[in-house]
């Protein structure tokens, strides 16, 4: 059955819902032409930011919206993230090999999966608007084909 | 499309080889970490054979850094073989490479 791909759609955000999430945006890549030989490298950018909004976005559980596009002259694929969840930028953490060249015995293990997202990804954006009638979390994320 | 990961362990003279077949991610991750800190603990020193190994994310770097904490402490080694393509590339990103010992082969382990 051929997946619809237009609008928005929802998921919960959990790790369990995780594999859902990535399958649909993947599917959606394909259906966009990326080359396979890029797919490995978008999984990891969409797992990096889909499991850092699963994370951190919501207390007390809440949804994660979906929206896959592509701009065929670009020859970039795209897809938008919303969440009522906290207010927050991912995109503003500090790359952590530039300030941690210790040892592996002090090697702090967080921050990478956001330094994957600004490699992987051509187009970032962020914003913090309204989306369907309330304030959200807004990411946008562009790869290039 | 579910994640898999499995170990195939052999020993090689002072060295356990346990080879990674399929993907580790944030879904598996805890059980690859598992798995590679319950058999640094039972070797004198353990390699991690890479040819196999498809993808990894931070999730998987995390269970690599840990493990070779670990072994840093115990004064074991904890090195890779036979790392390529897209695992290669995610190990340079992060500078995880510059952290560990790294062979072409499980050949070259003496």
């Amino acid at each position: 059955m051929q997946e619809n791909f237009s609008g928005w759609k929802k998921f919960p955000a959990t790790e369990d819902a995780y594999e859902n999430i990535r399958d649909f945006i993947i599917d959606a890549a394909k259906n966009f032409n990326v080359q396979k030989e890029n797919l490995l490298r978008l999984e990891l950018g969409i797992e990096e930011i889909v499991i850092n909004i699963i994370h951190y976005a919501y207390k007390d559980g809440g949804d994660i919206f979906v929206k896959v596009y592509d701009d065929e002259p670009q020859n970039i694929f795209y897809f938008e993230l919303a969440d009522y969840g906290t207010p927050f930028n991912p995109l503003d953490k500090i790359d952590p090999r530039s300030i941690d060249k210790s040892e592996i015995q002090d090697r702090k293990l967080g921050g990478f999966g956001i330094a994957f997202v600004k490699k992987t990804f051509v187009n970032l954006s962020y914003a913090y608007e309204d989306f369907q009638g309330q304030k959200a979390n807004l990411l946008t994320l562009g790869f290039i084909k | 499309m579910a994640t898999s990961i499995e170990f195939q362990e052999v020993v090689q003279g002072n060295w356990t080889i346990l080879k990674a077949i399929g993907r580790i991610d944030t879904t598996n991750a805890a059980v690859a970490e598992k798995t590679l800190l319950a058999t640094l603990d039972k070797s004198k020193n353990l390699a991690l054979d890479m040819s196999q190994l498809e993808y990894t994310s931070s999730a998987g770097l995390r269970a690599l850094l840990r493990t070779g904490k670990k072994a840093k402490k115990n004064k074991k080694q904890f090195v890779f073989c036979s790392v390529s393509g897209m695992v290669k590339e995610i190990l340079e990103d992060s500078g995880t490479n510059l952290l560990f010992q790294i062979y072409d082969s499980a050949a070259e382990l003496q």
